[in-house]
């Protein structure tokens, strides 16, 4: 090969492994460095000279002085960790979702052994795919959430005493106190929160016919939902977000591991949009399979009449208020555990 | 053996490695250009990569101890790089830990002759 080629080659290895903005200087370092060389060994090859440089991937490897992580050291252990739970909460949703569409869905099943025929056919089928689409989405978007806080160094550092700037000189006496084993979230504690809205919201995706009634017609099964299925395109959107908030508060959780104020607040935030996007859900939008009941009558085969008969409230305000305050009611007792537990544990070292 | 020839390899570059930057350092009193810098130092018995080299020499000019400048003057542009006084300041005092430690090195392993 033309040996002018051959430089041209090596330069180009090297330099476009090596920041923008330095390309253009560390290219002309290069030249020098190539055009020496040759005056200097005038009997070798440029073939040669190359080879004494060494590799270009290891030759701008030096040139990048600081080390690049996509997910560095500091985070990878929690990234590992919350890979873990979101796979195996996506694979547990995957298999209940698929097991749901395929008993309760499968049409046009005739005798048993059709019908065995269908479900495993299609039953497979949606496995295979979901999960590799499910795995991939998930390790995606763990990976985008860790790999954003390694590139914007986002630390959960505590600043324990006010005044005290984040990087000012390391001192026995900013050492935190040893949180007291109440003040200490628990990492299972956190991972069921994650696993169980994980597999929630997945099922809300995948296969929202699960909450509701099931009743079966001879071969055939069939659900009666609770939600309002035609509306479900407005309606997912909202209780996902309220739910991906709380996704974000668990993770703040999991990684501080210890009350503190951080985790007051971010819980206090949380709660407070989930309450407002509750609200969303069940005041505004309408959330509720309005033929529920009727349906259900056609299958129970009787009428809701009673008026003791919770059932007799489905179209009406009461039956969203209950379910919204038994969810307010939740949130301000979380938030309400996390500020007591934050002020009881969270400030001083016991002694 | 050959882990051992390997392990010594590795312990000898990071030996090594310590050593570069005041190597460098103490040669740029005056402008000096990379490869004649890997020719300076060669001949004196320090051999270092190019590769190693330029971009450590970038990475003293970012931390303020050396300077560069581009002579185009002559048939093909060269990169000159020499101390700032601030690097003298560095050099000198580093200079003056370098000495101190290799004497107390030299005492700590004649202890065992």
């Amino acid at each position: 090969m033309n040996p002018q080629e051959l430089m041209e080659r090596y330069l180009y290895e090297v330099t476009r492994r090596v920041p923008r903005s330095q390309r253009k200087e560390i290219e002309m370092e290069l030249r020098e460095l190539i055009g020496d060389m040759q005056e200097a060994n005038e009997t070798k090859s440029v073939e040669e000279l190359l080879l004494e440089l060494g590799d270009p991937k290891e030759f701008a490897k030096k040139y990048r002085d600081e080390k690049q992580y996509l997910i560095g050291p500091d985070y990878y252990e929690d990234y590992s960790f919350i890979l873990k739970i979101v796979l195996i909460s996506i694979w547990i949703s995957v298999l209940v979702s698929a097991l749901v569409n395929h008993i309760f869905l499968s049409e046009a099943a005739i005798t048993a052994a059709d019908y065995a025929k269908e479900f495993f056919k299609g039953f497979f089928r949606d496995l295979i795919s979901n999960l590799i689409t499910g795995s991939l989405g998930g390790f995606g978007a763990v990976t985008l959430i860790f790999a954003i806080m390694e590139r914007n160094h986002i630390r959960f550092e505590q600043r324990e005493r006010k005044g005290v700037a984040i990087d000012s000189i390391w001192h026995p006496s900013t050492l935190p106190p040893v949180p007291s084993d109440k003040g200490i979230i628990k990492r299972s504690e956190t991972a069921v929160g994650i696993i169980f809205i994980l597999i929630f919201c997945s099922l809300l995706i995948a296969a929202p016919e699960l909450f509701g009634y099931y009743s079966k017609e001879g071969e055939h099964i069939t659900s009666i939902c609770i939600f309002n299925l035609d509306q479900w395109g407005k309606i997912l959107p909202v209780i996902l977000l309220s739910m991906g908030i709380g996704l974000i508060d668990e993770i703040i959780r999991l990684v501080i591991g210890r009350y503190c104020n951080a985790v007051a607040i971010s819980n206090l935030i949380a709660n407070c949009a989930m309450i407002l996007l509750s609200v969303v859900a069940l005041k505004v939008l309408p959330i509720w399979n309005p033929s529920f009941v009727s349906e259900l009558e056609i299958a129970l085969n009787r009428k809701v009449t009673s008026q003791t008969d919770l059932l007799y409230y489905w179209n009406t305000d009461i039956f969203s208020n209950i379910i919204l305050t038994i969810l307010i009611v939740i949130s301000l007792a979380e938030m309400g555990v996390t500020l007591y537990k934050t002020i009881r544990y969270g400030q001083k070292a016991t002694v | 053996m050959g882990e051992e020839k390997d392990l010594i390899a590795s312990l000898t570059l990071e030996l090594r490695r310590g050593t570069l930057i005041l190597s460098v350092l103490s040669q740029l009193h005056q402008p000096k250009y990379g490869y004649s810098l890997v020719q300076s130092l060669e001949e004196k018995g320090v051999v270092i990569d190019p590769s190693t080299l330029y971009p450590l020499l970038r990475r003293l000019e970012k931390q303020g101890l050396l300077i560069s400048q581009w002579d185009i003057g002559e048939s093909k542009p060269r990169k000159y790089y020499h101390r700032t006084p601030f690097g003298d300041q560095v050099y000198t005092k580093l200079k003056a830990q370098w000495l101190s430690m290799t004497s107390d090195m030299e005492k700590l392993l004649r202890e065992e002759e």
